[in-house]
């Protein structure tokens, strides 16, 4: 394809002179119209001169035959006047004669040259009609003075004109000859000025030109031929500064540059190449700006064109995407974009150039050569390059980036998890005591979330630790991690244990301290109850072994006991038949017996081994296995059973109403039926409820009425049923010896001390459960008991 | 009752207290008793006699209760028998089921109405004899 613009220069190669001919032929008119004109004038001028001349030759001659002719004319002979017009006529120049009668009707003699040059006698005048004539009268006057003159005749004269045509020739001729010569000589100075002081320059200006488009199409070719990666432009430079150094300067300080104008024009050209030249290289230094811009930047620059090919791809585009600058020009650009950038149709980026606007990144998924994705950070711009729409796509590759950013994050959200996971309450806190971190737990705990919870001080969202910062300044001040075990705090009204460690953060350039605190209640009651399982379990090991030991002497005294009613008895024959054999009356027995309350004695040796065994079969109820089988069971009637039982129990209506205390039951609804042998549980239930009444009935200080609040709630696997009295309470030495077999506050022989043991017993060996109470002088007291929902197999 | 003729009951019990009070009931109720301090006494005993029923104690020196009754039923399927015993953690093997040893014939120590015993024991062997 070829620069329309070279065209120009093209034309100038092998120089046609149209200016210079225009400019002689001009000139030639010119000259010669004005020497024309001047030749015309010269001609007229010439002629008139000429005829003037003829006029005066043939009046002349004219004048002589009027003076001569009279004298002939006398004479009849006309021989002597034919003479004399002959003698006239032998003039070259005279061509006739007529001589006319005065009355000039009639010719008297005529005599003409004819076309032959043969004088002959013509009345008429010559054949010429350009002859010219002069006419003169002929006058006669005798000598002396005072006569009159006669009139003769006329006489006409005709002088031939053809000698004045052939002056007038040679004038023109003249006057053609001095215009040609004229015309020559200013022709071949123009083309000489021309040549030496227009042409010549020019052709030197058309020839730098000529140059500066050779180098310039080599350059274009060369640049072509190898993608930009060095620098052709220097030799350019080089040879358009050689050109302009040496000749153009020549050309302007040339003595031969006469014209001005051409001096300015070519001044002018020398600043333009300058210009040129600077505004080249300017370019090429841009050009190789922006080359190494481009081929150093380590983001790929595309120029997408409005049609959606790749007009512009750059080395790191080359990286990147493993795709050649050749291979990606004008491939469409959208190929390679799995996300981020939507094309439109007419190939420019529907979103983002609109939605995100210049300048911002947007998220991109991209297609390698060989199809593998990677992600990227590209910016959008549009440019508009003659008339197109171009849009610029800086593409950072952030794979890497991206990777490491979600494996950060994974990290993040792993360690976050972990923290969370913990069961454990976590909370970070900075030098001045302010939460930094915050887990999970901490914010089931204080129900602030970790937002709300960061930057607030540590002692403001645990006030119940506020007496404990003393540990964590030790702990931040000597670098030494800090245990405070089992602290106790009170929650709804039940005392939660934990274990609160902290832990100084040791690590560069983090100061501050991580509390760990573990809700240990669970573990601590746990521990109590385990103690107290153990306990339980040698006193029932013991108590069993002390029954079976105890059951076969007291068996003895029973029967023993029995069989000497029996046979004291008169209404056994065998007595009757013993007695006589002995020579007793029975009946006489039988009254000295009861008189001496010996039968009272024997009765009360049975009552109390009755009551012995009573007591025996309580304790073996310690480790009895019951062989009833756990039955699904509807807590809710077991308790409202036991509060029937309760009011029509007895023992307790002799001395306590109970229909007088108050009874709050506060049951969840979600409570499922739970596995148990319903009757030990109300039995458990009873001994509960009667231990509360006998304790507020024997309050001296109650000052409340009295309350039994009746709770059941399922907790987790577990259904939690809460005995609560507002009564005296229990001091912690009561409350350690609880459970034990024969440990009671009563009075003697009100209570056994058994109820509470085997109640125990019942919940956590039968059910598999857990009892425990809590209470605190004053404060009332409360037994818990958890159910297991399901029971295991053991 | 004095026309019928007496059901025989065995006791044996390490105790003697124990067997004596219990044997003395009996008799008194009209019951024939014989009377054994070891397992091994008893089938001694029972070798040379007939007994309806046997009220047997489970701890006993040498051969237990239970193991007595297996023997016991073994050969001579004809004796019902009762399980007497002081034992809390006793419960009772599947093997006395087989043996014809019901919850109602589990008697725990002490007891305290010997009356229940000579009823059950009476019902038991009228049941067989039918």
């Amino acid at each position: 394809m070829k620069n329309p613009k070279f065209t120009f220069f093209k034309s100038f190669k092998k120089p046609h002179f149209g200016l210079l001919v225009k400019i002689c032929f001009t000139l030639v008119i010119i000259i010669s119209a004005i020497i024309g004109m001047f030749g015309e004038l010269q001609y007229e001028f010439t002629a008139a001169r000429v005829k003037k001349d003829l006029k005066e030759t043939s009046g002349l001659i004219a004048d002589r035959l009027a003076v001569s002719l009279p004298l002939q004319l006398m004479d009849t002979n006309r021989v002597v006047l034919r003479d004399t017009l002959l003698a006239e006529l032998q003039d070259p120049k005279v061509i006739g004669i007529v001589v006319w009668e005065p009355s000039h009707r009639k010719a008297i003699y005529g005599m003409a040259v004819d076309m032959n040059g043969v004088i002959r006698i013509s009345y008429s005048g010559p054949a010429d009609e350009n002859a010219v004539k002069a006419e003169r009268t002929i006058f006669y006057k005798p000598p002396g003075e005072g006569t009159t003159a006669t009139r003769l005749g006329t006489v006409e004269t005709f002088v031939s004109s053809s000698g004045m045509k052939a002056q007038l020739r040679d004038v023109l001729l003249g006057i053609v000859a001095q215009g040609l010569v004229l015309d020559f000589i200013i022709v071949f100075i123009i083309v000489m000025i021309f040549r030496t002081r227009l042409i010549r320059p020019l052709t030197k200006i058309v020839q730098t030109m000529q140059k500066i488009q050779q180098l310039q199409s080599g350059n274009q070719q060369e640049s072509k031929n190898n993608t930009g990666t060095t620098p052709p432009a220097l030799t350019l430079e080089a040879a358009l500064g050689s050109i302009s150094k040496d000749s153009l300067q020549d050309l302007i300080q040339e003595k031969s540059l006469a014209f001005e104008e051409i001096k300015i024009l070519g001044q002018r050209f020398y600043q333009m190449i300058e210009a040129i030249i600077a505004g080249q290289k300017k370019l090429q230094e841009s050009e190789e700006l922006f080359r190494q811009i481009s081929s150093s930047a380590y983001d790929a620059i595309v120029m997408v064109s409005d049609n959606g090919s790749i007009s512009f791809w750059n080395t790191a585009a080359e990286k990147i995407f493993g795709l050649s600058a050749t291979e990606a020009s004008g491939k469409n650009f959208s190929a390679l974009i799995a996300t981020g950038i939507a094309f439109s149709a007419n190939g420019t980026p529907s979103n983002s150039l609109s939605t995100h606007g210049a300048g911002q990144t947007t998220e991109v998924e991209a297609l390698r050569k060989d199809g593998s994705h990677f992600y990227g950070e590209a910016s959008l711009a549009s440019a508009v390059v003659k008339d197109r729409l171009y849009t610029i796509v800086i593409l950072r590759d952030v794979t890497e980036k991206k990777k490491a950013a979600d494996e950060l994050l994974q990290t993040k959200k792993y360690l976050a998890n972990v923290i969370d996971s913990m069961p454990s309450l976590l909370v970070g806190m900075d030098p001045q005591g302010r939460i930094t971190e915050f887990n999970i737990q901490a914010e089931k705990k204080t129900g602030l979330n970790r937002h709300e919870a960061r930057g607030r001080r540590f002692v403001e969202v645990f006030p119940t630790l506020a007496n404990q910062i003393d540990k964590v300044m030790t702990a931040l001040r000597e670098r030494k991690p800090q245990k405070i075990e089992k602290f106790s705090t009170q929650k709804d009204g039940e005392t939660v244990y934990s274990d609160v460690m902290i832990y100084p953060l040791v690590a560069d350039g983090v100061d501050g301290a991580v509390i760990r605190l573990d809700d240990v209640t669970m573990r601590v009651r746990l521990e109590k109850m385990m103690v107290q399982t153990e306990k339980m379990m040698s006193v029932g090991g013991l108590a069993a072994g002390m029954a079976h030991e105890i059951n076969n002497p007291l068996g003895a005294i029973l029967q023993g006991s029995q069989n000497i009613l029996r046979r004291i008895s008169p209404e056994l024959p065998k007595n009757v038949e013993v007695a006589s054999e002995c020579k007793i009356d029975i009946s006489n027995l039988q009254e000295y017996l009861r008189k001496r309350e010996i039968i009272t004695f024997l009765e009360g040796i049975q009552d109390a081994g009755k009551r012995a065994a009573a007591i025996i079969e309580n304790m073996l109820q310690f480790s009895r296995r019951s062989d009833s089988k756990l039955v699904a069971s509807d807590l809710k009637m077991a308790l409202d059973r036991t509060v029937q039982l309760a009011c029509s129990d007895y023992d307790l209506k002799k001395k306590y109403d109970f229909r007088r205390i108050e009874i709050t039951r506060e049951y969840a609804d979600d409570v499922p039926l739970v596995p148990c042998v319903i009757s030990e549980i109300e039995q458990v239930l009873l001994n509960l409820m009667r231990n509360a009444a006998q304790a507020m009935a024997g309050n001296p200080g109650q000052q409340q009425p009295e309350r039994i609040t009746l709770r059941l709630r399922r907790e987790n696997s577990m259904v939690r049923i809460e005995v609560e009295d507002n009564g005296p309470g229990m001091s912690d030495a009561v409350m350690k010896h609880l459970f034990e077999p024969f440990f009671t506050t009563k009075e003697v022989g009100v209570g056994t001390g058994l109820g509470l043991s085997v109640s125990y017993f019942i919940i956590t060996d039968s059910h598999k459960g857990m009892m425990w109470g809590e209470s605190a002088p004053g404060k009332g007291a409360k037994f818990i008991i958890q159910l297991p929902v399901e029971v295991k197999a053991t | 009752m004095t026309n019928q003729v007496p059901i025989r009951v065995l006791v044996i019990d390490d105790e003697d207290s124990i067997r004596i009070g219990l044997a003395a009931f009996l008799d008194d109720e009209g019951f024939t008793t014989m009377q054994a301090g070891t397992a091994e006494d008893a089938l001694k005993l029972l070798e040379t006699n007939t007994a309806d029923a046997a009220i047997v104690d489970i701890r006993l020196p040498g051969m237990d209760g239970e193991h007595f009754i297996m023997e016991a039923n073994r050969r001579w399927p004809g004796i019902k028998f009762l399980v007497h015993t002081g034992s809390c953690e006793y419960s009772m093997a599947p093997e006395l089921k087989k043996a014809g040893v019901t919850e109602k014939l589990f008697f725990r120590k002490p007891i305290a109405d010997m009356s229940l015993l000579s009823k059950t024991i009476r019902e038991l062997v009228t049941d067989k004899n039918k």
